[in-house]
This record gives C-alpha cells, sequence and structure tokens, in this order.
C-alpha cells in the first residue's frame, strides 16, 4: 500500500542525532536562501542590475502590505525582517514538494524503503518550532511595549468577576493561537503530501495534475496565511501608537 | 465494532461532519467578496488579496478534522 507516516524518517545519523529527512531539506531550504541573499548583496550597489531591481520591487511591494496590516511604518520597519524570513522559508520549502521526482528516491534500509524527499514543514516538530517563536515574541513584544501591568491584568482581571472570567478565557486564546497557526500549516502540507500520494497511487497519469495546481496554491497561501497572521498578532502585542496620542495633545 | 473498523469510520465521519463548516464558510466569504468586487471593482486587488487570507483562516476548522480523521487512520 502507501507509504505514509506522520513522523519523519531518520536518514542517518551524526553523533547520535538522527538526521529527518524533513530536517534535511529544512537545511537545503536554508542554505538556499542564504546563499540567493548573500548573492544578491554581494553586487548590491547604488545603480542597480536587474537582479537588484527585481528584489527591491519585491521587497517594497511587501513593505507595502505588511505595512497596510501593521497600520504604521514604525511598526513594519521592526517586524518586517522576522515576518518575511518567515514567509520565504515557509515559501520555499513548500515549493521543494513541487519538484518533479525528488520522490523517486528512497533509502533501502532493513526495516524498509526510507523515502529521502519530505515537505520539509510536513513535520509537526518544525511547524511548532515557528509558532512558538511567534506566540513568544508577542508576550515579550507585549512586556516590552505596553509594560508588564497590562500584560497581568490581561490574565488576571480583578475588577470585577466578569472581566476575571475573561481574563481566563484570554489564556484559553492565547494556547489555541499556537495550536491554530500550528496545526494550520502542519494539517495543510500534510493533507496535501497524503493526497498526492493517494491519487499517485490511484491514477499515477493526469489525474494528479489538478492536484498539483492545487498543492501550488497551497504552498502560497499557506505562507502567506502564517506571515500575516504573525505580522496581525505581533502588531497587536506591540500596542497602540504613541504619535496619535502626541498629535490629539497638539490640538 | 472491531477498532479497526470504528478507527475507519471515526475518520470518515469527521472529516464529513468537519468539511461542512468551512464549505458554508468559505461560501459565504467568496460570496461576500463578489459582492464587494461587484461594487467597487477598483478595489478588487485588495479585495482578493484578504480573501485568499479568510478563506485559509475559514478553512483552518476542516483542516484539524483533517488532521484528526489522519490521527484515526495513522496513529
Amino acid at each position: 500500500m502507501i507509504n505514509i507516516s506522520l513522523s519523519p524518517e531518520v536518514l542517518f545519523t551524526i553523533f547520535g542525532f538522527g538526521v529527518t529527512n524533513s530536517f534535511f531539506w529544512q537545511m537545503v531550504v536554508t542554505l538556499l536562501l542564504l546563499g540567493m541573499i548573500l548573492g544578491v548583496m554581494k553586487k548590491w550597489q547604488l545603480i542597480p542590475n536587474k537582479l537588484q531591481v527585481a528584489v527591491e520591487m519585491v521587497v517594497e511591494w511587501m513593505l507595502n502590505s505588511v505595512s497596510m496590516m501593521t497600520g504604521s511604518r514604525d511598526k513594519t520597519k521592526k517586524l518586517f525582517p522576522l515576518v518575511i524570513t518567515l514567509f520565504f522559508y515557509i515559501l520555499f520549502c513548500n515549493l521543494f514538494s513541487l519538484m518533479p521526482a525528488l520522490s523517486a528516491f528512497s533509502l533501502r534500509r532493513e526495516q524498509g524503503e526510507v523515502p529521502i524527499f519530505r515537505t520539509a514543514l510536513a513535520d509537526y516538530g518544525q511547524v511548532l518550532v515557528l509558532t512558538l517563536l511567534v506566540v513568544g515574541l508577542v508576550q515579550v513584544l507585549f512586556i516590552t511595549y505596553q509594560g508588564i501591568k497590562p500584560y497581568m491584568k490581561q490574565w488576571f482581571d480583578f475588577s470585577s468577576p466578569i472581566n476575571f472570567v475573561l481574563g481566563l478565557m484570554n489564556i484559553v486564546g492565547e494556547l489555541a493561537k499556537a495550536l491554530s497557526l500550528s496545526f494550520r500549516l502542519f494539517g495543510n502540507l500534510f493533507a496535501g503530501e497524503v493526497l498526492t500520494a493517494v491519487m499517485m497511487f490511484l491514477a499515477p497519469f493526469i489525474l494528479p495534475i489538478p492536484f498539483t495546481f492545487l498543492s501550488m496554491l497551497t504552498c502560497v497561501v499557506q505562507a502567506l496565511v502564517f506571515a500575516s497572521l504573525a505580522t496581525v498578532y505581533l502588531g497587536q502585542a506591540m500596542g497602540e501608537e504613541k504619535e496619535v496620542a502626541v498629535v490629539k495633545n497638539k490640538k | 465494532m472491531e477498532s479497526e473498523v470504528l478507527r475507519y469510520v471515526a475518520a470518515g465521519v469527521s472529516m464529513g461532519l468537519g468539511a461542512l463548516g468551512p464549505a458554508l464558510a468559505e461560501g459565504y466569504v467568496g460570496g461576500k467578496a463578489y459582492e464587494a468586487i461587484g461594487r467597487n471593482p477598483e478595489a478588487a486587488d485588495k479585495i482578493t488579496s484578504t480573501l485568499f487570507v479568510v478563506m485559509a483562516i475559514c478553512e483552518s476548522t476542516g483542516i484539524y478534522a483533517l488532521v484528526v480523521a489522519l490521527l484515526c487512520i495513522f496513529a
């Protein structure tokens, strides 16, 4: 039958540390992105060449979309590097799953065949780390921008019984944030992988083509959704702008 | 019923019921988006980009059901 496993398979071990197939591809994507960025940065100049123009246009467009979400240029400048890194990382991890012929390779072991390729983020561990990074940073930003007092007040509000219960609900909401963010990404990618495997099993020709288009759409949209939700959460944690208050005082 | 049978039944039921909500939600979101584009065609780009994000969020409950169903079958 079809070979589907929920956890990634171990390809080889380095000093007792099992390198799984999704970890391997994660490293490949990281090195690829680093190489691309360093390659562009090396020839960075005042009068741009074609590649630099393309990169600048993409970055500018993204800067505008991110500032539309956060609502201020100042916040955008602080969040932009993280959010855009998340976006490109997830995007490239996903796009690797569309590479033809990669899934044909596998290692032969005593306990059976181990496929070399696996979508890097179809491994709940990796996705959970990305999510915890975002949710953890939300807490840090909330405390640094709005102070420890309002931070504790959103959990434990003793002003009235109703507020206290609502505060406790906020704790559940924060946990749900982490769960939903990670399950959304993992579920979509893992489901895409299973769907492709099932379709390949049913009819290897023609039938998988529309599903490939579907997974292409999922790749981009999920990266976009993860990055934009991260932007919204982080932007909320940074609180309202101080400048608005200043303008009001002047009047 | 045997537990093996029960697992497949659980997977099918969770996916079937779980797909119901997102389907309604996505239809509603898509319909409203097109309504908005019909009223204000200049804003089509902005609406379409948010449309995808909102649709993916609507889809998430369906994805949870899918994860549960997959766990039922494979784990």
